[in-house]
């Protein structure tokens, strides 16, 4: 019975990452993403998987995804039917599962999946097919079926054999720090002893028109934070962590990757698509995070900011860090994945967790790309170029349509 | 913190919007009329639609609401009734907000993309925005000016009675007060080709459901709701929802409301169409609405869904 709840709130309870797998356009796994982003590679090129000739721009950041699966629990027939959101999906939790070393045996191990789009290169091909501009109706139904995100997260379950619950959050941009920061609250409440969590998106042709009828995708380079920027990326990927109590890992002996330490999510009512310019959401979610691990600004050494590298985002981000942080706001070293690996949508907050852990595992700070004027509300210093630093808190924050917000902060694991 | 309550409920359906027509359909227990639409290639559905509404409620007047789409029309008018018409008043710091869909904003991503296929050049930015699954929970938290935890979840129709798990669980984790769930659906032909291919015979529905949950005092309290039994390789609907009625415990002569539960089980769907993201919504206000306007201390839910998984509760006095 999942209601009443069979126990008490306890005291909280310490979680840990002890696996994670990441694709984004940096590469396939852990190595050559931390590379990456370690030192700022950019990742963007020619949009390859769906005509872009008759819109504003024509980059993004895509994966270059291997023919091949990896080997799981899966038939041939269920691998054959994945579309490319999943199949980025799977691979990236098939290396969290490696690492992690949990047994694929059956058990109940709630699924927390983010995404804004699930399958949604077929429901453009299902309605391509139904209006007949493309493709035959004979797929219909498999179209129908592996277009929604409920097959996603079933074949996850079916290839590494656990049961479920199931949750699909679906809040935008922030879906993937959403969907870790709800699992980091069942560890710590006591309800589950482990969670999977990830977030994972691909690019598609109608999300890409979307951005660019919102004249929301730059027409030179994505360029977070600098006071010329006009405009943010799309990439593609995903990332999977397999969340444990300290104690579960422990008693294991598993390797530990990184702490997750608190988790803040509100929500900004100012409008559909953009942020209140002074940051008042993102501003509760950092201290809600923060809150929760009981610490200040003052102990926080990095963020990595949602950063999309647009005008209006990125104002009111900075605005929100500047008021957050107050006096300590100079010392924060701040910087967005997004010119590298563009942005992810719902995979985005997960994949940026795992960069987080990374750097902290590493010793180094994810770096932003742009040489330019910072943006004059930067009160806190750029990464821009490759930073070693022994940094023992990380914050991580995702903002989305429909004003989601959300922040996660990761602790090293000494 | 086991102690929750129903504080309010509300229901839009094709019987029309509140629960005063959602009972009086579900006490003659007929299907509503289907009209019948013409979709892509000429080909018809059948559907039951909301039928318009008289009158502009109070929070059709928030600029939020201007180029909302039905689905979130249905989601505010469901919320708002839940809050005891009480939406508009301040105080709304506190409340959470969850709102399951199935297909979400479908209609929009169907409008949008089919200007994309004629030409992305001139595909309308209005529309966007619109597509994204939580539009109509974002719309709700904004009119409500409510700033807290608001999740948009995407399942089938059992997602529903999963959500309200959540909803206890952020108010015991003290995240929320009291928390709005919220289950939506607009139909299309593409939803009613889509809906086709998991039983032929389906008759696509829409609406909204709105179950408000506290600490009460409230009408009826939560009693008990199941493990979801998810769909995975190897395991049937029929095994799954076996394990569902098993762990709920129905007693004899207990209403049961749902969708595709098995025998005993009252189908909604054969009165309301299938509403997907509501469909699980509307069995948890009928089981509530037996409790409080009939004879029964306690009521049952019981829905399989589509594709994900099946689930059961028990609301009770």
């Amino acid at each position: 019975m999942q209601f009443p709840f069979s126990h008490a709130v306890r005291a909280p309870v310490r979680v840990v990452i002890t696996g994670a797998g990441v694709v984004t356009a940096l590469g396939m796994g852990w190595e050559a993403n931390a590379r990456g982003f370690q030192t700022g590679t950019v990742a963007f090129g020619p949009v390859t998987l769906f005509d872009v000739s008759r819109q504003r721009t024509g980059r993004a950041a895509e994966v270059r995804l291997p023919a091949q699966l990896p080997s799981t629990g899966l038939s041939a027939r269920q691998e054959a039917r994945m579309e490319r959101a999943g199949r980025m999906l799977l691979w990236a939790a098939s290396e969290a599962w490696g690492q992690a070393g949990w047994k694929s045996d059956g058990a109940r191990i709630p699924l927390v999946l983010g995404t804004t789009s699930g399958g949604m290169t077929l429901g453009q091909e299902f309605l391509r097919a139904a209006v007949g501009v493309g493709g035959d109706r004979r797929g219909q139904p498999t179209r129908v079926t592996h277009y929604q995100p409920q097959r996603q997260a079933l074949d996850l379950m079916d290839a590494f054999g656990f049961g479920g619950p199931v949750s699909i959050v679906a809040n935008a941009c922030a879906s993937g720090a959403n969907a870790v920061g709800e699992a980091f609250e069942w560890i710590r409440s006591g309800r589950s002893s482990r969670v999977v969590a990830g977030g994972y998106d691909a690019l598609s042709e109608l999300v890409y028109a979307g951005f660019d009828a919102l004249q929301a995708l730059s027409p030179t380079t994505c360029r977070p934070f600098e006071a010329a920027r006009d405009g943010l990326g799309l990439g593609e990927g995903a990332a999977v962590v397999l969340m444990e109590s300290l104690e579960s890992a422990l008693d294991r002996g598993a390797p530990i990757l990184g702490e997750v330490l608190g988790y803040g999510a509100a929500t900004d009512g100012h409008h559909l698509t953009q942020p209140h310019p002074q940051g008042d959401a993102a501003l509760a979610t950092m201290r809600a995070a923060c809150a929760q691990a009981g610490i200040g600004p003052g102990e926080v050494g990095y963020i990595n900011a949602h950063g999309t590298g647009t005008v209006l985002n990125d104002g009111a981000e900075a605005m929100a860090i500047s008021r957050w942080a107050g006096g300590d706001a100079e010392r924060i070293r701040v910087s967005s994945v997004k010119g590298s690996i563009g942005h992810l949508l719902g995979g985005a907050g997960a994949v940026e967790v795992v960069a987080c852990l990374m750097g902290l595992g590493g010793g180094w700070l994810p770096v932003g790309v742009g040489e330019g004027q910072p943006d004059p509300a930067c009160v806190f210093p750029l990464v821009r170029k490759p930073t070693s630093m022994r940094v023992d808190r990380m914050l991580t924050n995702s903002f989305g349509f429909g004003g989601a917000n959300a922040s996660v902060l990761l602790g090293r694991w000494a | 913190m086991n102690g929750i309550q129903v504080l309010g409920c509300g229901v839009v359906s094709p019987a029309g919007w509140g629960i005063g027509p959602f009972r009086t359909a579900m006490e003659n227990g007929t299907g509503l009329k289907t009209v019948e639409e013409t979709g892509a290639g000429g080909r018809t559905w059948r559907m039951r639609r909301v039928p318009a509404r008289e009158g502009r409620p109070a929070w059709m007047l928030n600029p939020r609401m201007r180029r909302s789409g039905l689905i979130s029309q249905y989601a505010m008018a469901a919320a708002w009734e839940a809050l005891g018409g009480e939406g508009g008043r301040d105080g709304w710091e506190g409340l959470g907000v969850i709102c399951c869909v199935m297909g979400g904003s479908v209609v929009y991503s169907r409008r949008f993309y089919t200007e994309v296929l004629e030409d992305p050049s001139t595909a309308s930015p209005l529309l966007f925005p619109e597509t994204v699954f939580n539009a109509p929970a974002s719309h709700v938290g904004a009119v409500l000016g409510a700033g807290g935890r608001n999740d948009t979840l995407v399942g089938d129709q059992s997602m529903f009675v999963a959500a309200l798990v959540q909803a206890a669980d952020w108010m015991r984790r003290g995240e929320v007060k009291s928390c709005l769930v919220i289950g939506a659906e607009e139909a299309d032909w593409t939803t009613a080709e889509a809906g086709r291919v998991f039983r032929r015979e389906t008759v696509s529905g829409e609406g909204a459901a709105a179950i408000w949950l506290g600490r009460g005092p409230g009408l009826i309290g939560l009693r008990r709701v199941t493990e979801a039994q998810v769909y995975r390789r190897g395991v049937t609907r029929a095994e799954a929802m076996a394990k569902v009625r098993a762990e709920l415990g129905l007693a004899d002569g207990m209403p049961v409301f749902g969708s595709g539960g098995g025998a005993g089980v009252r189908d909604l769907e054969t009165v309301f169409g299938d509403g997907r993201g509501a469909m699980g919504g509307w069995a948890c206000v009928a089981a509530a609405d037996a409790v409080t306007s009939g004879g029964s201390t306690e009521a049952g839910v019981c829905v399989a869904g589509s594709n994900l998984q099946g689930i059961g509760a028990v609301l009770g006095r």
